[in-house]
């Protein structure tokens, strides 16, 4: 195995996805090179088409590269089976969807728990982390037997959120995460995920909205599947928000976007 | 609308071809049901017009030769019922006493079962041009020597086979010949076997029989009754029997009255109704069973339409509600639904029918082994049969997408915007994981069991009506096959070792050989009569005593215990309302100036092949006629019983026999229970049984197996999102197939035992139910728990192994492009 960094969670070699659409190859990804160090909270922002989820599909190991290597906590996971990714996955990835995804035939508690059981640990810690997680983010106990359908969208993506953390992953995947929540909603959430990385945790969004973009801390720019350049905001403060928010502004300007 | 009738076909295919195979398999069952059960009473009568059988026939004895033949004639032209006769010469060949070896006047054959000497038989003319009756001959085969043409019905209850030598020696003059094919008779079936003879035989037999007393020339008169409804035909052939019977009774008065030395006029009859029913009750259910069958399968088609009809209206409520925003009516949907389930239904009945018309050579082959007659011309496909079989199918499956599109009336515009969310959810959480002690995956199977009611219902619903028809079919078939005491029980048939007739009255050297083999218990003579019950024409059996009866007969009451006591046939005695205690008056047909006999019923007996209708003690017949006469041994079966587990075998006792008196062999031929039995009745509800059991299991596997092909691909497609994100999650495919097994497992679990258990404790009083139209109202069937649990089992593991075959395609879920897919 070839020797990475130790800082870097994850680390990409000439990463290249290709898809067929109706023919034609189409390449998202082209020889990518990326480093996604730990403890970070990375942002990867892009025009649509740009490859930006596929990226993150394939860094969490949901989807596989058509070429390249990815080196995900010092193993190459691009050549796992199904199956053995899953199982990786199981134990190091925390996913937030912008749909959030939740079962509708079960309960709140239960979509935490279906997660949380998977990584064999002990039930009654599960549940009782699974209660003070959803505690944490605002979902009162009278809601934990409630149903996805019976919830507002910034509820559910709270929920979503715990379910991702639940097994403490190494790194948290959000696709969009705001991108189907009001305002007040998302700067909720995004504010769970700021908290998230200020207790060490690695994240690794996916948005191309700017008010979610500056919580993190390095933005990377994302154009015809290769990173353009990158920007390091520095750890996320309330009171420079404006100062960051100028600073994505021009470097996204500069980029063209 | 023809639009949103395709776009329904188009999002239901496989629920669509599933149910079109159960509508298939519904009418076909039902169109070849049908078919036999309308088709039992015209099967007998085409049958008796291929085989060109009469409806009755009556033999006459008497000295001098044909004396009663104008008296019988006269009568028979002034019956207006009978349609047309004929008057056959025949002979009855009977083995007297002290005959050797050579000089053997018999047919014989040997089996591993047992051997038989054919000692009385009466041989008549094949080539006889008088003979308006003549038979259809089959099976036959060509060989060296004089042809012998026998009855189905022989073959069918004998050792003999096609193609078997015989030998016939008269007058030390030996005639040999083979079996040299089969007649259908559907009236000769009692006492003695007919044979016909080859022309040139005949003329030998009618020439030896003046010089030899074992030969009696007799005749015969075949009879057509002229009405073509069965129950009337049914009705004057036992009026034309009891007719027959007076003119002989009025004979015999007025010969002894001008010479009381002459000679009684003796005679003989049997109808076609007598051999009819023999085989009718099994044959009906048959027909029965399939159509229930048949019937059950369309209940299948209902729940799975009721499904699938709901889980569209459901899926599709944004789409309905739409529509119905552009002007639909809820009439004009739920048409759209019933025009593709009326389509769908009316091809697959067409197909349904034409299988049926394909099949229904292979069930009337069925039939025809039952019937043990040749009457495979005799049955067709039913044309009311078809009708109402595609009428009942249509009636069904239209009221059912008819009530099950009832939702679309609450769909709005409105409520389709929305989803179909609603305000205020009553919704509970059931089997919550916090709670749970079981393994996750088995945990998300039984929840996903909890969640979607409707289709649990639905597949505890189907597995539970085809495990409940599994249990009971293995019930039937552990009694009929593998311990037959309850239909014994039931057959009013007597289980002894070894049933022994003996050709002269000196069994004392054969008795003697018996008791000394080691275990011998007892030797009880029995006997069946022709006899009259209060007036009426019936059979009786007669044992010298019950000490020793295996075979538990009395259904209510006990076994007599007196001379005068008698047991009666439950559905006699139901439908003449005989009660316990009642007195009946026997009389002997053949003995007709003798004193009638009164006896007590103390029992009843069920009947469930036989036609005897009393049981009694062999005392009866003294008071019925002298049995002095009858001190013959020849005239009694002999019934030898042996302690348990110590009888010989067929060979053995044979050996034994065959060596006493220096070869010189006096008994005419002996059979094991076993056989007796079996070739009376057990080997066929055996040889169906088997066909049953195979059949019901392998429809069973049928159904269940597509009944679980649809239910998973259609929630493949539908919780493919769900299954990628749990995918996304950290679940491998091999956990969301797991998690599939364990639903449709524990559903299958629950269904199963349910239905095994209700078939297991339903089958007797459900044949009890039906039984008592065919003579057996009282099913005591002993229940196999070990076939219950193998039901169980043997669903649970199917549903096992089609649930992982079927959940396979899991493994394509991409939890990437599911969850890319937006909306």
């Amino acid at each position: 195995m070839q020797k990475v960094n130790d800082s870097f969670v994850i680390h990409t070699q000439g990463l290249c996805k290709t898809f067929s659409i109706g023919g034609v190859q189409q390449h998202v990804l082209n020889n990518l090179d990326i480093d996604i160090v730990e403890g970070d909270f990375t942002v990867i922002m892009g025009n649509s088409g740009s490859g930006k989820s596929t990226l993150l599909y394939a860094l969490s190991g949901m989807d596989r590269p058509t070429l390249g290597k990815i080196i995900f906590g010092g193993q190459n996971i691009s050549d796992f089976s199904n199956d053995k990714l899953a199982k990786f996955r199981r134990a190091n990835c925390g996913f937030i969807f912008q749909e959030v995804f939740l079962n509708d035939n079960m309960s709140i508690m239960d979509n935490i728990l279906a997660a949380g059981y998977l990584s064999g640990r002990n039930r009654k810690q599960v549940y009782q982390e699974a209660c003070e997680r959803l505690i944490q983010v605002g979902i009162g106990k009278d809601m934990f037997n409630k149903f996805p359908s019976q919830m507002s969208g910034g509820e559910l993506q709270r929920v979503g959120l715990v379910r991702a953390i639940i097994n403490s992953p190494k790194v948290v995947f959000a696709d969009e995460p705001t991108g189907a929540l009001n305002s007040a909603n998302s700067v909720a959430v995004l504010d769970i995920m700021n908290k998230l990385h200020a207790d060490g945790k690695s994240i690794l969004m996916v948005t191309h909205d700017m008010r979610s973009a500056i919580r993190g801390n390095r933005i990377l720019y994302l154009k015809d599947g290769v990173i353009l350049n990158e920007i390091n905001l520095g750890n996320y403060d309330v009171l420079q928000e404006k100062q960051r928010l100028d600073t994505l502004k021009t470097f996204l300007d500069e980029m063209g976007w | 609308m023809r639009s949103i009738i395709k776009s329904h076909f188009h999002k239901g295919k496989t629920g669509f071809i599933i149910t079109g195979l159960f509508i298939i398999l519904s009418v076909l069952m039902m169109i070849i049901g049908l078919s036999i059960c309308f088709g039992i009473d015209t099967l007998y009568q085409k049958a008796r017009d291929i085989s060109n059988s009469p409806d009755c026939f009556i033999s006459v004895y008497e000295s001098p030769y044909g004396e009663s033949q104008a008296r019988l004639e006269e009568f028979l032209k002034s019956a207006d019922y009978v349609e047309n006769y004929d008057l056959q010469e025949i002979y009855y060949l009977e083995k007297e006493e002290g005959e050797s070896v050579d000089k053997r006047l018999e047919i014989y054959t040997t089996t591993e079962k047992g051997n038989t000497f054919l000692s009385s038989w009466v041989a008549l003319n094949i080539d006889d041009e008088n003979n308006a009756f003549k038979p259809q001959l089959r099976d036959t085969v060509e060989k060296e020597g004089y042809k012998f043409y026998v009855t189905g019905n022989f073959i069918a209850t004998t050792m003999f086979s096609v193609g078997d030598n015989v030998r016939l020696a008269i007058n030390g003059k030996t005639y040999k010949g083979y079996i040299a094919g089969i007649y259908d008779d559907m009236t000769r079936i009692y006492n003695t076997a007919y044979i016909y003879v080859s022309g040139e035989l005949f003329q030998e037999i009618a020439k030896q029989a003046d010089g030899d007393s074992r030969i009696t020339r007799e005749y015969n008169i075949n009879i057509r009754i002229d009405n073509k409804d069965e129950v009337e035909n049914a009705r004057l052939q036992q009026q034309l029997c009891k007719d027959l019977e007076s003119v002989i009774v009025q004979l015999n008065i007025d010969r002894l009255t001008q010479d009381p030395t002459l000679p009684y006029i003796y005679y003989d009859y049997s109808t076609r109704d007598i051999f009819t029913q023999g085989t009718k009750s099994f044959i009906l259910l048959l027909g029965t069973a399939l159509v229930a069958f048949s019937v059950i399968v369309a209940i299948i088609v209902a729940i799975v339409i009721g499904f699938l009809v709901r889980s569209s209206v459901f899926d599709e409520v944004r789409n309905l509600g739409v529509l119905k925003a552009l002007g639909y009516t809820t009439g004009q949907l739920r048409l759209s639904y019933l025009a593709i389930y009326g389509v769908i239904c009316g091809v697959c009945m067409i197909i349904g029918m034409a299988l049926g018309i394909c099949l229904m050579p292979a069930f009337v082959n069925v039939v025809t082994s039952m019937a043990r007659l040749d009457c495979s011309k005799a049955i067709s496909v039913n044309v009311g049969g078809i009708f109402l079989a595609v009428a009942f199918v249509l009636a069904v499956v239209s009221s059912v997408v008819y009530l099950s599109t009832a939702k679309v009336k609450s769909v709005t515009p409105l409520s389709a915007m929305r989803n179909n969310v609603q305000t205020h959810s009553f919704r509970r959480n059931r089997a919550s994981l916090d709670k749970s002690k079981i393994h996750i995956n088995a945990h998300l199977g039984i929840k996903s069991v909890v969640g979607e009611t409707h289709r649990s219902i639905m597949v505890i619903s189907i597995v539970l009506i085809m495990s409940l028809l599994c249990s009971f079919v293995s019930v039937v078939f552990y009694n009929l096959k593998v311990d037959q005491t309850a239909i014994i029980n039931m057959s009013a048939m007597e289980n002894a070792d070894f049933y022994i007739n003996f050709s002269n009255d000196d069994t004392t050297p054969y008795f003697d050989a018996i008791h000394n083999i080691d275990g011998f218990e007892a030797d009880v003579r029995h006997t069946g009569i022709g006899l009259e019950i209060d007036g009426e024409y019936g059979r009786g059996k007669l044992y010298e005593n019950f000490d020793y009866m295996r075979t538990d007969m009395v259904y209510k009451g006990r076994y007599p215990k007196y001379a005068n006591e008698i047991l009666i046939d439950y559905a006699y005695a139901t439908e003449k309302g005989y009660k316990l205690g009642d007195s009946v008056t026997l009389h002997m047909e053949r003995e007709a100036l003798e004193s009638d006999k009164s006896c007590v019923i103390v029992g009843y007996f069920q009947n469930l092949v036989d036609v005897c209708k009393v049981i009694g003690f062999l005392e009866i017949l003294d008071g019925l006629y002298d049995i002095s006469t009858y001190e013959d041994s020849r005239y009694f079966q002999h019934l030898i019983y042996f302690e348990k587990g110590k009888a010989p075998s067929a060979d053995e006792l044979s050996e034994i026999l065959l060596q006493v008196d220096g070869g010189k062999v006096m008994f005419s031929g002996f059979q094991t229970g076993e056989y007796y039995i079996g070739s009376a009745f057990l080997d066929t509800v055996e040889t169906a049984a088997d066909a049953v059991m195979s059949v019901f299991f392998s429809i069973t596997a049928i159904v269940i197996a597509l009944l679980l092909v649809m239910l998973i691909k259609l929630k493949l497609l539908r919780e493919r999102r769900n299954y990628a994100v749990y995918k996304a999650l950290g679940y491998t495919s091999w956990d969301i197939m797991l998690q599939i097994a364990m639903s449709m497992l524990t559903l299958g679990i629950i269904g199963s035992i349910i239905g095994s258990l209700i078939g297991a404790l339903t089958t007797s009083p459900i044949l009890s139910l039906f039984g008592k139209y065919i003579g057996a109202g009282h099913f005591a069937f002993i229940i196999p728990w070990g076939y219950t649990v193998c039901i169980v089992l043997f669903i649970s593991l199917l549903i096992c192994a089609v649930s992982m075959l079927c959940a396979i395609p899991v493994r394509k879920i991409n939890p990437a492009k599911h969850l890319r897919e937006r909306g």
